[in-house]
């Protein structure tokens, strides 16, 4: 047998760091308070420049120091229809505060009034505080320069263009990853006491621009190591412009932009006589899908009514967003005057689960960042990087502690590196269909299916992911190692699309981001559960898992989506 | 998009290759100077054309090769 070092670079870590974005970074960051070497690797770009939450303005939502917790989390279990893991949504909510500060002496900037920081609740609810990050447009790279110059001093190594294939799995447990550059042939072996997986959801690779990087490969590695997997039929739905892209409309709603159908109507008025347009992102994809199907479309955000100094508030100032809204203003384009074409997209989905100390279900496995779920698809402003900051933490607390209980495997199975390896190299140099297509004909099949969704269109788009799966995956091709990174990617997002297809067959019933046409109607009845799933020896084991509602502080609540006027008739 | 680099003003430093999130940009082997390789996969992030030095690089705003929203049509969410 070959010794692995001649397989490939071994390399040894106490924790590897799977993904170095927001959260990746916080918890290499606080794994590093309990043990000596922690590595993060990413598939992506140096360190500091990595992940979503860069492109992201920065915004986080936070408790407010003397207010009172409960309301909160009342609003936030309202928002998702009751299916929510209350006493998780109060711990993070409860430290919350102490990470705005972490990111202000990190030097982040947020927005004031008055002497005071200022905040704008979300999706039309009271009971929620979003801070805004400052300048305008430059919050999330700001808090990646603030981390990642942390980890630097901490001496938490980094490796990019590095893209992880498999976990390593012995006696059940989690002892490193295999992976490989997608800029040279260079294959790398991981050997590791606990490994944290930080590398994102899945939008399919969606339009809104700082998403289109997420895969989802993180849930493919959690689910193929054995760890559980839920909420996956609560897909969650962005709204962006359609020719420009655009960072903010969190704030441009509450401040008084509205969407317009072709007629000029307010058509969010007539969903939501409550929340009118300022509402959850997902049912305004959905009352954009009924209007389509009416005739009354294309759609436009007008920001016309805008009082002239929210306008200024919100013009992005610095980075990347001040860059286009300059070659907009040179384009003729005007956000804040003119009326502009708006559509919806899949934003970034993540359905792995742990306990609260973020464990997943297999031992040396931990999650963080957005990979861990929480919500049933909805979302509110600066939610993301509230939980990539809590979840990064407490993973890093967990898997360093953990990693102190272990020793660095001795042996690892060289038979098990070399079939991951012949696996992985398998389709490059192979010529065949390209990447590209293979993703576009994904796109097609289930981006129609994830806004209104019946047992009919379910079970044709998940015939359709079969049939890719069989008959054109296996033609597809990898003539390079970026091409190679790609299909990767591709194999991920399939695998996550047939499970969001079935967990939404099985759901027969409508709540919060998951609508069934056939279903209108919520059932508390028979659905406050979860459905959860996990691979059983290579079969789909899926299970339901009810809230348990004897251990929860709010027993009752309002539901978000009584706010709207759905068709309400089951068929 | 990224639409054009100016070959003229490269000068092969290599920024842009190093952080494009999409892997998008390479250095060519035979001038040493940056190259457009996977267009299709450029998200419109604009962090080549922030950061390139000599502002070599121009992205527009126009996400042509971004296909991947949803395209809201009369019957685009009935039964397939």
């Amino acid at each position: 047998m070959p010794d692995l070092d001649r397989l490939g670079e071994v390399i040894e870590t106490d924790v590897l760091v799977i993904g170095g974005g927001l959260s990746g970074l916080w918890a290499a960051n606080r794994a590093r308070d309990f043990i000596e070497n922690v590595l993060i690797v990413d598939k992506g770009p140096p360190i500091g420049y990595a992940g979503e939450g860069y492109f992201s303005g920065g915004n986080l939502q936070a408790l407010p120091p003397g207010v009172n917790v409960d309301e909160y989390v009342k609003d936030i279990v309202s928002l998702g229809d009751g299916l929510y893991e209350q006493d998780l949504v109060e711990k993070i909510l409860r430290q919350s505060w102490d990470r705005l500060e972490d990111f202000r002496e990190m030097g982040v900037g947020f927005e004031e009034e008055d002497g005071k920081l200022k905040y704008i609740p979300q999706r039309g609810l009271q009971h929620n505080a979003c801070y805004i990050g400052k300048p305008s447009g430059a919050g999330g790279r700001d808090m990646m320069r603030g981390l990642a110059g942390e980890a630097n001093k901490l001496g938490v190594k980094y490796l990019s263009r590095l893209y992880i294939t498999d976990l390593i799995k012995q006696d059940n447990k989690v002892i490193g990853a295999v992976g490989f550059n997608i800029r040279e042939e260079k294959f790398y072996i991981f050997k590791a006491k606990a490994v944290i997986l930080a590398a994102g959801g899945c939008s399919f690779r969606g339009g809104y621009e700082d998403t289109h990087m997420c895969c989802g490969e993180g849930i493919e590695l959690a689910f193929n190591s054995g760890a559980d997997l839920f909420n996956l039929e609560f897909i969650t739905m962005w709204i962006i412009p359609k020719k420009f892209r655009w960072e903010g409309v969190t704030f441009l709603l509450p401040l008084g932009a509205v969407f317009v159908n072709e007629q000029g109507e307010h058509f969010m008025d007539r969903y939501s006589p409550i929340f009118k347009s300022n509402c959850d992102y997902n049912f305004i994809a959905r009352a954009m899908a009924m209007e389509a199907r009416a005739g009354r479309y294309p759609f436009y955000l007008d920001c016309s009514d805008m009082r002239p100094e929210d306008k200024k508030l919100m013009t992005p100032a610095e980075g990347w967003t001040a860059l286009m809204y300059q070659q907009l203003l040179k384009a003729g384009i005007r956000p804040f005057e003119e009326r502009q074409e708006w559509t919806a997209t899949p934003w970034t989905n993540s359905f792995v689960y742990s306990d609260h100390e973020m464990r997943t279900t297999v031992p040396g496995l931990f999650v963080a960042g957005i990979l861990r779920n929480v919500d049933p698809g909805i979302y509110f402003g600066g939610w993301s990087i509230c939980k990539t900051a809590a979840f990064g933490k407490w993973a890093g607390e967990s898997a360093g502690i953990y990693a102190n209980s272990e020793s660095m495997p001795a042996r690892i199975n060289d038979c098990n590196i070399i079939e991951l390896k012949q696996a992985t190299y398998a389709l490059l140099g192979k010529t065949g269909i390209d990447p590209e297509e293979v993703l576009r004909e994904l796109q097609s099949v289930i981006f129609p299916v994830f806004i209104l969704k019946n047992e009919t269109n379910l079970t044709h788009a998940l015939k359709k992911v079969e049939e890719i799966r069989s008959t054109i995956l296996p033609q597809a091709g990898a003539p390079d190692l970026h091409r190679l990174a790609k299909l990767k990617g591709i194999h991920s997002m399939v695998l996550i699309a047939e499970l969001v297809l079935r967990a939404s067959l099985m759901r027969k019933e409508s709540r919060a981001s998951h609508y069934r046409e056939d279903y209108p109607v919520r059932d508390d009845t028979n659905w406050l559960k979860w459905i959860k799933v996990n691979n059983l020896d290579g079969k789909l084991n899926f299970q339901y898992v009810p809230l348990p509602l004897d251990k929860y502080k709010h027993k009752t609540w309002n539901c978000y989506s009584d706010n709207f006027k759905f068709p309400k008739q089951n068929v | 998009m990224i639409t054009n680099i100016n070959k003229a003003n490269c000068t092969g430093c290599g920024i842009c290759v190093d952080l494009c999130n999409m892997d998008v940009l390479r250095l060519d082997s035979s001038d040493g100077k940056a190259y457009i390789a996977y267009l299709e996969d450029c998200m419109t992030c604009f962090e080549c054309a922030l950061n390139c030095p000599e502002g070599a690089i121009e992205v527009n705003f126009i996400p042509e090769f971004t296909p991947s929203s949803i395209v809201f049509h009369q019957g685009a969410n009935d039964n397939a």
